[in-house]
């Protein structure tokens, strides 16, 4: 569980984590789209720098991203590879049946490379620099148009939100099962696949069970406390948007404008 | 109509499992004034926690009313009269309903639509009550039981209610701490007029209290004042300072036969 990075909060004080939450998710979202859209090495590159720079802002360091990329590595090199020798076009090293690789192939494995890496540093950005209840806040506000179509934005918000705030808590409980199962001589990863299978069996069941009724609970006390589906509510969490956060959008506006320029002038 | 009681519960009773003849409650009557506190204690199992649930709503009973201000809570009227009451219950862990401190406490108010700036002072004055306004920005899971209840109080204090019902919502904190909690509530109850019940088994904590209702099994054993229940309920266990008052009266001591609260009887004691 330690090594997972990608949807962990770091808390920190940078440029990056006061940012708006919302301004954090529009600019991620609208910057992993606009990756698609880069077809030159000179593009790669600019975008690339630039994630580098936002990376650096979070004043987290490098290790921890690279941290983050580590589970994903050879599903990404395969997925390149995939593209290298699929890919025909421009100068032709090898070809064996229907593989070939090619300078065109070379590029376009570089660029899918990239891509992903590029993703999940941004994405991991995202997630390392805003708190989870933020970027619910952020996804409820964004979905907030929804609402008029009768979607239940609020009430999937609060959903989201308790489940994140239950993390720690049934991480806590699986601590406890496991310990009182050890209590009684239980040894847990020994033993074939299937007998550590069957070991899992007494963990799940109780944390089902006490995750049931925990859940009974809170619904009673969000009922006494007047919670009701749809119904208007105030928010004591407030979104606030600065100079800053505005700022963080145009920079994307920016970084169109070069990636257009670049496939249009470099071809 | 001021006379009226704000609570008038009357006759009910309550059974979990309707195949069979095991009543939770059974005939249970009781009124509560505007600015009246009371203490339930009884036996574990005895349907206190039971009582707590039928008079929030969660529960209905199989026979008889629960009255608040005059109006029989029901399905229709449930929702209205929630409004004036605020409970916390047995266990702090499952009654955290946000990610940090603060925001569990505003959940009750932002479903009642009250204003930002209005939640805001109203949060960190209920927090300031109960001690806990430096954890404000703290998750449940940084928070140590105590803590947690302290929380789950100031739930309920930022709501302001007309009738506050505290099912053992003390047992968690440190001695030094529930005196000074329950001298708080004390004065919120005479400076705001509300009514509490507090279900309990600490009986030092029953002095605070301005009448007691005692159930066994199910069934009221007696209400009235500590002084009335503890001079004719001599199997009960008394509070530390009536049964000093007791032992020093056994010891050939000369003390008035009556039950005393703590002060009385340092008051005399020190004459
Ligand atoms: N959800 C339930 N389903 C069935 N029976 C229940 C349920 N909750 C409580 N009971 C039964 O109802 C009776 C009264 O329980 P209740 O929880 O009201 O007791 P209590 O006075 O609050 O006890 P404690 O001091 O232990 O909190 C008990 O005999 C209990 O077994
Ligand atoms: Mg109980």
């Amino acid at each position: 569980m330690k090594s997972l990075i990608l949807g962990r909060y770091f808390p920190n004080d940078s440029i990056i984590h006061r940012l708006d939450a919302r301004a954090k998710l529009v600019a991620a979202l609208y910057f992993i789209g606009l990756l698609f859209f880069i077809d030159h090495g000179l593009g790669y590159l600019f975008v690339g720098l630039f994630t580098l720079g936002v990376m650096y802002l979070t004043k987290i360091r490098l290790s921890v991203f690279i941290k983050g990329v580590r589970p994903l590595i050879f599903l990404i090199l395969f997925a390149a590879m995939m593209r290298v020798l699929f890919t025909g076009g421009g100068e032709v090293f090898v070809s064996w049946g229907p593989f070939t690789i090619s300078s065109q192939g070379l590029w376009v494995g570089l660029f899918t490379f990239m891509r992903f890496i590029l993703i999940i540093f941004i994405s991991t950005v995202l997630t390392l620099s805003t708190k989870p209840v933020d970027l619910t806040d952020a996804i409820n506000a964004l979905l907030k148009p929804l609402r008029k179509l009768g979607v239940p934005v609020d009430d999937f918000a609060l959903m989201l939100s308790i489940s994140l705030r239950f993390i720690p808590n049934l991480l806590d409980e699986t601590q406890r099962v496991m310990d009182a199962q050890r209590a009684r001589g239980v040894i847990f990863g020994e033993g074939t696949i299937v007998e550590q299978m069957k070991k899992l069996v007494p963990i799940v069941l109780p944390l089902f069970a006490s995750s049931l009724n925990r859940a009974e609970e809170m619904a009673d006390v969000m009922d006494v406390k007047n919670y009701q589906s749809g119904e208007k509510r105030t928010h004591f969490r407030q979104l606030t948007w600065h100079t800053s956060d505005s700022i963080a959008l145009l920079m994307m506006v920016g970084l169109t404008a070069v990636v257009i320029v670049v496939n249009y002038t470099m071809v | 109509m001021t006379d009226q009681p704000l609570l008038s519960v009357c006759d009910i009773s309550f059974r979990y499992d309707i195949t069979q003849d095991v009543y939770a409650l059974s005939a249970i009557s009781f009124d509560l004034n505007r600015g009246e506190s009371l203490a339930v204690i009884g036996d574990n199992g005895s349907g206190k926690s039971t009582l707590a649930r039928l008079l929030t709503g969660l529960l209905s009973p199989e026979k008889g009313a629960i009255y608040l201000d005059g109006v029989e809570l029901n399905e229709g009227s449930k929702k209205m009269l929630r409004r004036q009451m605020g409970i916390v219950f047995q266990n702090p862990d499952n009654q955290f309903i946000a990610t940090s401190v603060e925001d569990d406490v505003a959940f009750g108010l932002e479903n009642l639509n009250i204003p930002y700036e209005q939640m805001r002072s109203r949060v960190d004055e209920a927090l300031e009550l109960v001690d806990m306004y430096e954890y404000r920005t703290k998750d449940p899971s940084q928070l140590s039981g105590g803590q947690k209840q302290r929380v789950a109080l100031a739930g309920v204090l930022a709501l302001k209610p007309e009738l506050m019902i505290f099912d053992e919502a003390f047992v968690m904190l440190d001695p030094m701490s529930r005196r000074s909690i329950l001298e708080t509530l004390r004065r919120i109850q005479s400076e705001l007029n509300v009514s509490i019940i507090s279900i309990t088994h600490d009986r030092d904590e029953i002095e605070f209290f301005d009448s007691l209702l005692v159930l066994n099994q199910g069934e009221r054993v007696m209400r009235g004042k500590p002084a009335e229940v503890f001079k004719q309920m001599s199997s009960l266990k008394p509070p530390f300072a009536e049964q000093l008052r007791r032992d020093l009266v056994d010891a050939g001591m000369d003390l008035p036969d009556y039950y005393m609260s703590e002060s009385e009887l340092v008051d005399t004691l020190c004459k």
